[in-house]
């Protein structure tokens, strides 16, 4: 696996922008947020439990419990954030707060996912 | 090729990414809750250039996953064992075409390894909207695997590697 020919050279860093390209391919696909009324729709196991406006204003604490455990959701300044989960890694509470289109909040053990969408 | 040696060779590189993956669980994630550098990537790739078949480096894969399941706990194996195959699978498919050096051939490793995990997770979790994590978790993945190659390729070209690696057998390579 000689890295010395020409040819080797143009292959690498044609493979390497691809895979570059590939990652940010999501991108060309979100639209900004400003201007538009979000909500965040929280699913377990692919089904949606719930749904929250996310407007300024308003101030919530909900708990989510699934199958697999529970998730202690904080919504507030019109962002929401998982505070607490019964879960080991707690990668969820980690994540901190979302509040931009597109953004995402996973809790892979309890197969719960929180997603900001535009209320149309 | 002498096969105690070899057993015994492929034992000791599970071991040592068994290891290493043990020591980065201490490490917080530098990009992105769940994150990885990825050590015991480090002894994929270099065994996908010490062993001359890919179903040697590939056992040392199967085997460090299936322990780091035991060791981890059942929830995160699905996610591992997703990205390591569809990692090793490219970075064998790469390497044979002879066309790549292992410091690319492990950048296109790292990136699909966060690719498997996330398609996997996607399916666990039934949604698509995990996609979003690609830009973040594929540029972290290339340039993981980016490092992980720079350094084997710095073993596989010291010279105290390569005497190591001479001695136990002229066929061994």
């Amino acid at each position: 696996m000689p890295l010395s020919n020409r040819k080797s050279k143009i292959a690498s860093l044609l493979l390497l922008a691809a895979l570059a390209l590939l990652a940010l391919a999501p991108l060309f696909f979100t639209d900004g947020t400003e201007g538009k009324t979000r909500e965040a729709v929280v699913t377990v196991d692919g089904k949606i439990i719930r749904r929250v406006p996310l407007a300024r204003e308003r101030d919530e604490i909900f708990t989510v419990s699934t199958p697999y455990g529970e998730n202690r959701i904080a919504v507030s300044g019109g962002s929401i954030r998982v505070e607490g989960a019964d879960c080991p890694a707690k990668i969820c509470a980690k994540s901190g707060a979302i509040s931009q289109i597109g953004e995402v909040i996973a809790c892979l053990p309890h197969k719960l996912l929180i997603e900001i969408k535009e209320i149309k | 090729m002498n096969n105690t040696r070899k057993l015994v060779f492929m034992g000791l590189l599970v071991a040592a990414a068994l290891a290493l993956s043990f020591v980065e669980s201490f490490l917080p994630s530098p990009v992105l809750p769940g994150a990885k550098l990825g050590f015991a990537n480090l002894v994929t790739v270099a065994a996908l250039c010490i062993f001359p078949r890919t179903r040697d480096a590939a056992l040392v894969l199967v085997a460090r996953v299936l322990l780091g399941g035991v060791f981890a706990g059942g929830a995160s194996f699905l996610y591992s064992a997703a990205g390591a195959a569809l990692s090793f699978g490219v970075m064998a498919f790469l390497e044979r075409t002879g066309r790549f050096g292992i410091v690319v051939v492990s950048a296109a490793g790292g990136f699909f390894h966060n690719f498997g995990q996330l398609a996997m997770a996607s399916a666990v979790i039934s949604s698509r909207a995990l996609w979003s994590y690609l830009p973040a978790l594929g540029l972290a993945g290339l340039a993981a695997g980016l490092l992980v190659g720079i350094v084997v390729k710095g073993w596989m070209e010291s010279a105290a590697w390569k005497h190591f690696i001479r001695i136990p057998d002229p066929e061994f390579k």
